[in-house]
């Protein structure tokens, strides 16, 4: 087996160099300054109502901000198992320049470098080694916004992702928006581009282009209609798919919430959903629900609406069914718990890919057990599928004192499958320790340990992280 | 065995569905049972004799806290109103000696910063934060208001509007409780509520999607261990591919599986008497074969069947070849003319 062209190589390679430098070159400085002009750690919390304490320092208003800000994150990982080890670098960068209500250009960016220090081993090897080099840079935002354009709530421009739409519009191009006129409040709205595929080694005959209409014709409500054409050129295919979509949300009173939506893929209907959220904060208690239906099977289709065919085949019709409920008990202890249901439509498309599944899950949080700080988690997540099970259930204690949080737990899992003869038992099991130490509001730093003791092997993990925010 | 695993897991699902129901029920419950008026304070009752706010909250103007009734001021005129009336609806067992047994006096947290004394050199009428107030018989916590409430107000006035405006210790750079361990694990389902309950909404913070980005797009989930990066996941997209699609497109299966053989074909894996032709004579498109062999070019290369008409379609290959002995197969001949065309 060879290793896949890079992808995208220009775009990498330049993202990756620029990245690399981004990366390199604040990191040190960034480190230094932080420590040196580190605001004093936020007051410690005060108790009682009527005699409250010195007003906490604000925090910088917009206006105060700096004109280029950000974050860093670095991690440094090293995972061990027998006498192999990795070592790898992730940095990650966003960058924001200027204020919307007060520069006419802004500008953001994001990305992501992760360096295999060691050189690729196969025992770790991840999706950041698919292609056989030791650096792997990925540019996922970089654009500027144009403001005060007549007309135009939003002129964007550069490589950016559009959340709403009916699959994700990730691509190198333009987004317009307009303002909302008139009393019904009616917005439209028009992208396109080249599409951006991460792991694709070319670009040529990737487009994604679209166009929206929303409008708020009633008190709480808002309506969408969305048109998206998507077209992707492969080693071995070529696509060419156009998706329509609708979709409503409303507000009934401040305790409920409704949405539905339902979309078309080529000239077959695709899918309905719908969820609702009812809230009485008077009881702390949260209940939500939520039904999806898979109209058509989903076969061959462009990336962003590919159900992973080359993976696993077509994707056929089913309903799934969700619901959870979530309860603050007491003061200081939460609950939830959550059932999800999922129905193939046709028993004969019940196969491999294709499963009948139920799905259950609690979580239980309690905070300032005996002592203000120490709090204790539990959660248990349990999936019944066609011939396969995954039961998991893992805990933690942590204390929280001053500026440093500590936490000690443990994660288990057993997934049961099908694997020829049903007789497959994979136990997992976790063993965690974590330190966060935040020593100022701009920098945080973490150390992690993790031991995991599986059915191939037992592996190490530790992990050293710094997020710098400036 | 499997009749003992199915009861099993029949067990699993009837006590995971009774906590459920236990627990929704449960609260049905308190909702019905708590509903009845017990006996209180009325508003309504006394706004309509003609008092005003500051007649029992005396320190509204001049004190963070609006203060209390005491018990002398309601017994100025209570004294002759519950003389026909029972004891337990006396004014007095509101109090506890001369202090106000108050409930909705209690509703801001402690970590809450906010001063009526403040507000009241604002033109600001009681009725506008304390909606239906006057009206009420048994003020609810839902009538006072709420953090939406103060924020648009703040912002219509033009005063700071800061998180440390009224808070003490919550701020956008001081993450909240429930944030502080196994969140990483836990945050998921929240997340994907997209609550606007204060508690549980991102968006107070975090107001864009790129701070999801920013976190996501440097370390994965927390379920994604060494059993997962092996193993798991492929176990995890047979229930529910669209998981992985909240983060993952098919470009990046194809990256690592184009590289990556699965991590039971060493050895002799493939050879003629290899187990694994088992799966591949069941229907080929039902199993997982097919995630990379989308044909089967070596089948294609076993020896035709002689064109002569005792091979036809349908004939028992056993009943002449190998009768009595193993074939070179796994399947022993179960179906040679899936190969032998």
């Amino acid at each position: 087996m060879t290793s896949p062209p890079r992808p995208d190589s220009s775009g990498r390679s330049l993202v990756s160099c620029v990245t690399a430098c981004l990366a390199g070159c604040a990191w040190l400085p960034a480190s230094l300054l932080a420590a040196r002009t580190a605001s004093p750690q936020e007051p410690p919390p005060q108790s009682g109502h009527e005699a409250p304490a010195a007003p906490a320092p604000a925090p910088q208003t917009r206006r105060e901000e700096p004109f280029l800000r950000g974050q860093l994150r670095s991690h440094y990982f090293v995972r061990w198992t027998g006498a192999q080890a990795d070592n790898d670098l992730v940095e990650t960068l966003v960058l924001d320049a200027g204020h919307a209500d007060r520069d006419r250009v802004t500008g953001h960016l994001m990305g992501r470098l992760a360096w295999d220090i060691d050189g690729t081993d196969s025992t770790f090897a991840s999706l950041s080694d698919a292609y056989g080099e030791r650096v792997d840079a990925l540019l996922y935002d970089a654009w500027i916004d144009l403001h005060e354009v007549s007309g135009c709530s939003l002129v964007r421009l550069g490589r950016q992702s559009i959340q709403e739409t009916p699959e994700v519009a990730f691509f190198d191009g333009a987004h317009v928006a307009s303002e909302e006129f008139g009393s019904l409040g009616l917005q439209f709205g028009g992208y396109g581009g080249v599409s951006t595929h991460l792991y694709e080694s070319s670009r040529t005959g990737d487009l994604t282009a679209g166009a929206y209409a929303q409008l708020r014709p009633w008190s709480g409500g808002r309506l969408r209609v969305d048109y998206m054409h998507l077209e992707d050129e492969t080693l071995l295919r070529s696509h060419d798919d156009d998706l329509l979509a609708a979709g409503f949300w409303q507000s009934l009173g401040t305790w409920l919430q409704i949405d539905g939506q339902y979309s078309r893929l080529g000239d077959r209907d695709r899918d309905v959903q719908g969820h609702a959220l009812c809230r009485v904060p008077e009881w702390g208690l949260v209940v939500r629900g939520s039904y999806y239906l898979l109209l058509e099977p989903q076969g061959d289709l462009v990336l962003e609406a590919d159900p992973f065919f080359n993976a696993m085949n077509e994707l056929h019709p089913y309903d799934q069914w969700s619901v959870a409920v979530g309860d603050d008990v007491v003061k200081s202890l939460y609950l939830e718990g959550g059932a999800d249901v999922r129905r193939v439509r046709e028993t004969a498309d019940i196969g491999f890919y294709n499963r009948d599944y139920d799905r259950y899950h609690a979580t239980a949080r309690w905070y300032d057990v005996l002592v203000t700080g120490l709090r204790l988690a539990g959660t248990f997540d349990y999936w019944d599928a066609t011939e396969q099970t995954v039961s998991s259930g893992g805990g933690d204690v942590g204390y929280e004192f001053g500026a440093t949080t500590a936490s000690l737990g443990t994660f288990y899992s057993l997934y049961k499958f099908d694997l020829f003869s049903n007789s497959e038992r994979d136990h997992v099991r976790t063993w965690f320790a974590r330190l966060r130490h935040k020593t100022s509001a701009a920098l945080v730093l973490e150390c992690d340990y993790e031991l995991e003791d599986n059915d191939f092997d037992q592996y190490h993990r530790l992990r050293l992280g710094a997020t710098w925010n400036f | 065995m499997e009749l003992l695993e199915h009861t099993s897991h029949r067990r699993t699902k009837l006590v995971v569905l009774l906590f459920l129901g236990t627990f929704v029920g449960g609260c049905a419950m308190v909702n019905w049972f708590g509903t009845t008026p017990a006996f209180g304070f009325s508003h309504r009752i006394h706004a309509k004799e003609g008092l005003e706010c500051v007649d029992c909250h005396a320190a509204w103007n001049s004190a963070d806290n609006p203060g209390m009734p005491a018990r002398g001021g309601c017994m100025l005129c209570h004294e002759n109103i519950d003389a026909n009336k029972p004891p337990e609806r006396h004014v007095g067992v509101l109090f506890e000696g001369d202090v106000y047994r108050v409930g909705h006096g209690k509703l801001l947290a402690d970590e809450i910063l906010f001063s009526h004394q403040r507000h009241a050199t604002k033109p600001i009428d009681c009725q506008a934060c304390h909606v239906g107030a006057a009206e009420s018989d048994h003020l609810a916590a839902s009538s006072a208001a709420g953090m939406t409430d103060c924020t648009a107000c703040h912002r219509e006035q033009n005063v700071a509007n800061e998180c440390a405006t009224c808070h003490k210790r919550l701020r956008i750079d001081v993450a909240p409780d429930s944030h502080a361990f196994q969140w990483k694990k836990l945050h998921g389902p929240t997340v994907r509520a997209h609550d606007t309950a204060t508690a549980n909404n991102c968006a107070l913070c975090h107001q864009d999607e790129k701070d999801c980005r920013t976190c996501h797009q440097s370390e994965p989930p927390d379920n994604h261990d060494n059993y997962f990066r092996i193993r798991g996941h492929g176990l995890h997209a047979r229930m529910d591919r669209q998981n992985c699609a909240a983060c993952h497109r098919s470009d990046s299966c194809d990256a690592c599986h184009r590289d990556t053989r699965p991590i039971n074909h060493v050895g002799s894996f493939g050879g003629t008497f290899s187990n694994h032709c088992i799966s591949c004579h069941l229907p080929l498109q039902s199993n997982e074969c097919f995630t990379c062999h989308k044909d089967t070019p070596s089948h294609a290369l076993a020896p035709p069947k002689p064109p002569t008409p005792v091979h036809a379609p349908g004939m028992n290959c056993r009943q002449c070849h190998g009768l009595g002995q193993p074939l070179p197969h796994a399947d022993n001949g179960a179906d040679c003319n899936d190969c032998h065309r």
